[in-house]
């Protein structure tokens, strides 16, 4: 009886510890963005592009 | 009284009915001007270069004597594409990367053409010098975040060459939990390779946004400990054999030190 409950304890402990590890270990999922830029925004500034509106690109 | 104000919502009218045919006057006035432009340069689009940045409404003796003055400023001929990687969720206390890379588009076609009256395109190429031969193009990155370790904090600077892609680190590390905002920006800095005159401009900024999360309370550093040690313990409290093996080492120990 006292086996089966050390068993059972030890299972418990060896569930929870791998559960940590796998949660400190795992790598982050990552999000990966792509924007393509036209020629016309690699230019040089004209008057028109010193007005810049961040939200526009996004 | 009566006539009074009957006269008056009269005038009003009149007044109302002289100014809606002025208005039509002047509407139908513009509408020939537009439709007769086409004829006027349908002679010179065959035989001149097309004007890049000249109204395209010339007189027939202007146009055919004249040669339109074509200002092109130097220019970057290829498409590029900006990647951003980042991870939108972390453990706080971990660092992680953030990468910006600023790579040429494969898929980019390129051919600049000219324009005439009339909406005919000539399909002429117009020369663009090379922007890369007349100024030192050197890409700059920032990121912006409050509330979060970021290495390199400042401004960083690339320069970039034709055909070849820049690619930027951030390193951050987020000490509470949290949701953290911020922005990545790059921009391009113009040299003149002549006269060594600057300008920058903003090519793009783009929001990040990057949560910080702990597990119950626990940070990554005591998680990862804890879960080693009770690894450990576990697997000798659970596995009988283990039991048996340490019972059976023991037993050899004290068998050599008798």
């Amino acid at each position: 009886m006292t086996r089966r409950i050390r068993i059972i304890l030890g299972i418990v402990i060896l569930a929870i510890s791998i559960a940590l590890l796998i949660w400190g270990l795992a790598p982050a999922r990552r999000e990966t963005r792509v924007q393509p830029i036209p020629p016309s925004e690699l230019q040089l500034p004209t008057p028109e592009s010193f007005q810049f509106n961040p939200y526009s690109v996004l | 009284m009566k006539p009074r104000s009957f006269s008056s919502r009269y005038i009003f009218l009149l007044l109302a009915a002289i100014l809606w045919i002025f208005a039509g006057f002047g509407c139908g006035g513009a509408a020939p001007a537009a439709t007769e432009a086409p004829a006027a340069t349908e002679a010179p689009a065959a035989t001149e270069a097309p004007a890049a940045t000249e109204a395209p409404v010339p007189t027939d003796e202007v146009s055919a004597t004249r040669a339109p003055v074509i200002t092109v400023l130097p220019a970057i001929k290829e498409s590029r594409r900006l990647t951003l990687e980042f991870p939108p969720q972390m453990r706080a206390g971990d660092s992680d990367l953030i990468r910006l890379t600023l790579e040429v588009d494969d898929l980019g076609n390129i051919t600049p053409t000219a324009e005439t009256g009339g909406n005919v395109i000539a399909g002429e190429t117009i020369e663009i010098p090379n922007l890369y031969e007349t100024h030192h193009v050197i890409a700059e990155a920032r990121f912006d975040m409050a509330g979060v370790e970021i290495s390199p904090p400042d401004l960083s600077s690339q320069t970039l060459a034709q055909g070849q892609s820049v690619t930027f680190y951030w390193s951050i590390r987020p000490g509470e939990t949290g949701v953290y905002r911020g922005t990545v920006w790059l921009y391009l800095r113009f040299v003149d390779k002549q006269n060594g005159q600057e300008s920058r401009k903003a090519v793009s900024a783009q929001l990040v946004e990057i949560e910080a999360v702990n597990l119950l309370g626990l940070s990554a550093n005591f998680a990862r400990a804890t879960g080693v040690i009770g690894s450990v313990v576990g697997t000798v409290i659970g596995f009988p054999f283990f039991d048996d093996i340490l019972k059976f080492l023991v037993k050899r120990r004290k068998k050599r030190g008798q």
